[in-house]
């Protein structure tokens, strides 16, 4: 009996030790690895900031705006531009009759009331401010009426997709866009 | 059974009941004795033992059960990397940009000692020394390699690719100590706001010496009111004046009228923070101080008729003048050796509208007379026009004193009611306009970034509806007055200009201008204020000769207002609806034009 006693303590020591060893290796290793994580994230985080440091120096206002000038010729943002509000955004012109014409964007645009006459050409219109005498004054309607008909004239008149008669008319909400999308393929 | 029995002799004992163990009997005393020691001992070495256990158990259960002495900082530091803190904290612009930052940069110090223990010739040593740093004299290195001392900097901040170079030499006793450089990546562009710092990392100018012991003990980033982007804007356009009108300098500060913040200020000309001009007094030149010298923050100006915004708010506020009262402005005032006249003269009586409009100095100087000189200097130093500008993030070296006359004379109140005989800084001027177009609240200028939507407290210097008046001033000036050409479409800019003669040793310099034009947008709510100076302009072909503001840093403010106004959030407007044309309509002037020679 205390044979098998000394036995069962004996064995509890052994495991004991080996789940402790084994436990202890274990945080160890993990500490090894955690503190290696450290050292690379703080590596990294000097590299970033290098980085960030060389960034910034690239990308100085006088230099982007060298490059500006000599390849891509953005200019300033102008007010009319700028729509303030989304108010200032108009809803999407509502179309004519079902048996109107098939190209309701185009179709809309020609409705807009425009004082000048707008150039089909499709290279011209590139300068909206250009496009229409100086003297008007561009509401935002107007703005996007002209960019919809530099758009349209884009597209070839001839093959014209076959559209169903619902595609011509204004959807009510966006359940009907999704709908009219559906249905269209 | 009958062994058991023999055992014992009691026959009615319980089965299991064994009899106690009996020690043995000893007989021999001696013995006895002996085995009573060995029994106390190991009664007392198992006691120690206990002891130990005992010790071992309660520090684990402390430890485990208890926390133990978690703030120990050996047991959580000995295995983690903790950064190295940077000697001093970056320093970035409103929207993150950064505008100062520390780069590695290690110093070269040579050990002597240990260069000629070793048995290196110091001579050849310095030779391959000063072949990869060329910039080093030879016979400098030479000297300090063979003096024997154990430590002499070579070169400090050296590149990255300086310190391979030297470190591929392999001589011994040529030592690296890492340190710290502090770089601006941005070069020039805000060097003055910024400043620089030595090489011991010590701030020399703007925030970084202003700030120097908040940026040393701080790890994260100080945010600056400053906008890089606003900043480029208003360098690039002044740039632009200096060149088109062969100036002496230029000076530009932009402020949102309603926190006080400083979005962007420039002085020029300017250094690269990275390379800054010597400030030793015996090889600094004149260029080089020019180039330092901030003028928005240490430049004081007499500034000239931009003066009459704050002339025209005392007599308006003060209740001395109202927005219809006329003044006799026919013939020019001869006051003791002074004449006081008109640049654009009318000769005949003008009403307050109209003289901040004509810009009427002779005008100006009967209403600062109307309301008197007490009144005049306690409204300018109400307006903080008196004392250096208070709680600015800069040393106060930097920082200007206004220069006005001891006693206030009624020459001077005449003179002052234009601009004369009272020099303040930019700084000073754009601190009080801000105040009289946002509602009459004075708030102090800052340099850091206010978080959005804190309100930053004031004190009231004029009443809301004076302030509506000036507003409405402002307007007419560039609607209908001298500074047309501020206009900015969808911005509705509002503004006076200031041309005023340099006065050098006492006397005024005719050739000599410093043209002004303090601005604000959108003046009917008015979000920015924008003030800007041109130091000794020269008119040319396009301006017919002229280099007042009108011709030269008022089309710059238009310019700079289309370009920042995106960039600030700033919505247009439409300057001709009849909302904003009602708002800034003077009553006085309805169906009247100001015409305008």
């Amino acid at each position: 009996m205390s044979r098998l006693g000394g036995a069962f303590w004996f064995t509890l020591v052994i495991a004991a030790v080996t789940t402790n060893f084994l436990v202890k290796q274990t945080v160890q290793n993990l500490d090894d690895q955690l503190a290696q994580v450290k050292r690379k994230t703080v590596e990294d985080q000097k590299k970033i900031h290098d980085l960030t440091a060389d960034w910034t120096f690239l990308n100085q206002p006088e230099l982007l705006a060298d490059l500006n000038n000599r390849y891509v010729h953005l200019v300033p943002m102008s007010p009319r531009q700028v729509v303030a509000n989304l108010d200032g955004i108009p809803m999407r012109p509502v179309a004519p009759p079902e048996d109107a014409a098939p190209l309701p964007v185009a179709e809309a645009a020609a409705a807009a009331p425009l004082s000048a006459p707008v150039p089909l050409d499709a290279t011209a219109p590139t300068d909206l401010a250009a496009a229409s005498p100086p003297t008007q004054v561009h509401t935002p309607a107007a703005t996007l009426s002209l960019i919809s008909t530099a758009h349209a004239a884009t597209v070839p008149a001839a093959p014209r997709p076959a559209r169903s008669p619902a595609a011509s008319v204004q959807p009510a909400s966006l359940d009907a866009i999704f709908a009219q999308v559906a249905g269209s393929r | 059974m009958l062994s058991v029995q023999r055992l014992d002799d009691n026959p009615c004992r319980p089965r299991h009941f064994k009899p106690p163990p009996c020690a043995p009997v000893v007989a021999d005393p001696a013995a006895a004795a002996a085995l009573e020691t060995t029994r106390t001992r190991l009664l007392l070495a198992a006691s120690l033992f206990a002891l130990i256990f005992l010790v071992v158990i309660g520090r684990l259960v402390d430890i485990v059960a208890l926390g133990g002495d978690a703030a120990d900082p050996r047991v959580a530091h000995n295995r983690l990397v903790a950064p190295p803190l940077p000697p001093r904290a970056d320093i970035v612009d409103r929207n993150g940009t950064l505008l100062a930052t520390n780069l590695d940069s290690p110093a070269l110090y040579a050990d002597s000692r240990e260069l000629l223990q070793s048995g290196e010739n110091p001579d050849e040593a310095a030779l391959r020394i000063s072949k990869a740093l060329p910039d080093l004299s030879l016979g400098d290195i030479r000297g300090k390699l063979a003096s024997g001392r154990s430590f002499a900097y070579l070169k400090r901040s050296l590149t990255p690719d300086q310190e391979f170079a030297v470190n591929s030499l392999g001589i011994p006793g040529i030592e690296f100590s890492p340190a710290a450089r502090r770089i601006y990546p941005l070069g020039d562009l805000v060097a003055h706001t910024v400043g620089y710092c030595n090489i011991d990392n010590i701030g020399q100018a703007g925030i970084e010496r202003g700030l120097n012991n908040t940026i040393r003990g701080e790890t994260e980033p100080v945010a600056l009111s400053i906008d890089a982007r606003v900043q480029f804007v208003l360098k690039d356009e002044l740039q632009h004046v200096i060149d088109q009108f062969d100036a002496k300098g230029a000076a530009g500060i932009i402020m949102n009228v309603n926190t006080g913040e400083i979005v962007a200020m420039a002085s020029l000309p300017d250094f690269d923070p990275n390379h800054p001009p010597s400030t030793n007094p015996r090889e600094e030149t004149e260029l080089d101080k020019d180039r330092i010298f901030n003028k928005i923050t240490s430049g004081e100006y007499e500034l000239g008729s931009v003066f009459k915004i704050f002339n025209t708010a005392m007599a308006l506020d003060g209740g001395t003048s109202t927005m219809t009262s006329e003044y006799d402005a026919r013939d020019d005032i001869e006051i003791g050796r002074f004449t006081i006249s008109d640049y654009h003269g009318k000769h005949r009586w003008l009403s307050v509208p109209e003289i901040f409009a004509y810009s009427s100095n002779i005008g100006s100087a009967r209403m600062a007379m109307a309301a008197g000189a007490d009144r005049q200097k306690s409204f300018l130093a109400k307006l903080g026009l008196l004392t250096p500008v208070p709680n600015i993030q800069l040393s106060p070296e930097e920082i200007g004193k206004p220069h006005f006359p001891a006693v206030w004379r009624p020459v001077n109140v005449m003179t002052i009611a234009f601009g004369h005989g009272i020099a303040v800084t930019p700084l000073h001027m754009i601190t009080a306009t801000a105040a009289m177009i946002n509602g009459g609240i004075l708030r102090p200028p800052t340099m850091l970034k206010v978080p959005d939507g804190e309100d930053v407290p004031g004190v009231r210097v004029i009443s809301p509806k004076t302030s509506e008046q000036m507003r409405k001033l402002f307007r007419l000036v560039v609607e209908d007055g001298t500074a047309k050409q501020a206009e900015a479409q969808g911005y509705v800019v509002g503004g006076k200009t200031g041309t005023a003669e340099k006065n050098l040793h006492g006397h005024y310099e005719e050739k000599k201008l410093v043209s002004s034009f303090m601005g604000a947008f959108p003046i009917n709510h008015p979000q920015y204020a924008i003030f800007t100076l041109v130091d000794e302009p020269h008119g040319n072909k396009e301006s017919h000769g002229y280099a007042t503001a009108g011709w030269t840093v008022v089309p710059a403010t238009s310019r700079i207002i289309e370009r920042i106004a995106p960039l600030l959030g700033v919505a247009p407007q439409d300057e001709n609806s009849p909302e904003i044309a009602k708002a800034l309509q003077i009553e006085s002037l309805i169906g009247k034009k100001l015409e305008y020679n």
